[in-house]
């Protein structure tokens, strides 16, 4: 397997099981959190949503456009303003959809489109690939915090 | 929420099935053929609708952070072209849009009334409210889905 097939794969297998460690968790569970200046389940699942629309237009504006400007985000932000008390189903169904619908972008595309660059505001090198990288670095690192906050609640 | 704010969000909140019910039982050559007019064709509007979804979907969550709105250099054919939205299936596109329009339903049915019309920053209008934000999302998916009704079958 190349390197970037095992990176598209480690791509679906990261947000996979992201998304099969939440989503048969209920009640209480949802609001398990390791400590209390960490974020608690619920709040967790609705940022690695937003995060995942964040990097579905990243990865076109990549795709689409030379260079294009990629804006960061201050994620404490996204929780203080974006009402994460919410329900969580949507937000599920949103990282599972985009996802899907990232990986299938990725999948067709030539090995020219991985090096495509962005401009990152806080980040020197920023292209495809990194994206790719990062999302799954993220998951991983989102994923463990879950367990450690139902750990903690146990 | 009052009435008519009301029935522009079921309104967006059905634009999901009106744009899946346009391509129903359409075939492979029916979602590709060329359209009446010159434009793109079924599936290639569907990819639209969808990456306009997530545009749409980052813009509602930048507005609400009282991030200004950018306005991202999209070059719609560009767009069709790179991404190779006439090759994809398009089940994953309709899917994206539902996920999007119920996930910004889910966080709109949580704002308070002010969150609704306080003037957000914007580059060229100056300034948007999520009011305002709803009622473009809604008619952008139900013009494309006369666009498509009209590419199948000529009429709308």
């Amino acid at each position: 397997m190349s390197d970037r097939a095992a990176l598209f794969a480690d791509y679906l297998a990261a947000g996979q099981a992201l998304s099969e460690a939440v989503s048969q968790l209920r009640g209480a569970d949802l609001d398990a959190r390791q400590s209390a200046d960490e974020w608690c389940v619920r709040q967790i699942v609705h940022h690695v949503a937003d995060v995942e629309v964040g990097d579905a237009m990243r990865l076109r504006l990549m795709l689409a456009h030379d260079g294009p400007l990629i804006t960061a985000y201050d994620e404490a932000r996204f929780a203080a303003r974006l009402h994460y008390d919410r329900p969580i189903e949507t937000s599920l169904a949103a990282f599972r959809t985009l996802r899907a619908s990232n990986a299938s972008l990725l999948e067709r595309m030539s090995a020219g489109d991985w090096p495509r660059r962005g401009y990152h505001e806080e980040r020197p090198l920023y292209s495809v690939e990194i994206l790719v990288q990062k999302s799954i670095e993220h998951d991983r690192e989102h994923l463990a915090q879950i367990q450690r906050a139902l750990r903690s609640a146990a | 929420m009052n009435a008519d704010r009301e029935a522009l969000f079921e309104r967006y909140r059905s634009a999901p099935q009106l744009l899946r019910d346009s391509v129903a039982g359409a075939s492979i050559a029916q979602l590709d053929g060329a359209p009446p007019e010159p434009g793109w064709s079924a599936r290639q509007i569907v990819h639209h609708v969808s990456d306009v979804a997530i545009m749409g979907g980052l813009r509602l969550r930048m507005m609400l952070l009282d991030i200004e709105v950018e306005l991202w250099p999209i070059d719609g054919d560009v767009m069709q072209q790179r991404l190779r939205n006439d090759k994809r299936p398009v089940t994953p596109a309709l899917n994206t849009v539902d996920a999007l329009v119920e996930s910004a339903a889910s966080i709109l049915a949580s704002l308070r009334e002010e969150e609704w019309t306080q003037p957000r920053p914007a580059p060229v209008a100056r300034s948007i409210t999520v009011e305002d934000w709803l009622a473009a999302n809604t008619r952008h998916i139900e013009q494309h889905v006369d666009q498509i009704r009209y590419a199948l079958t000529g009429t709308c």
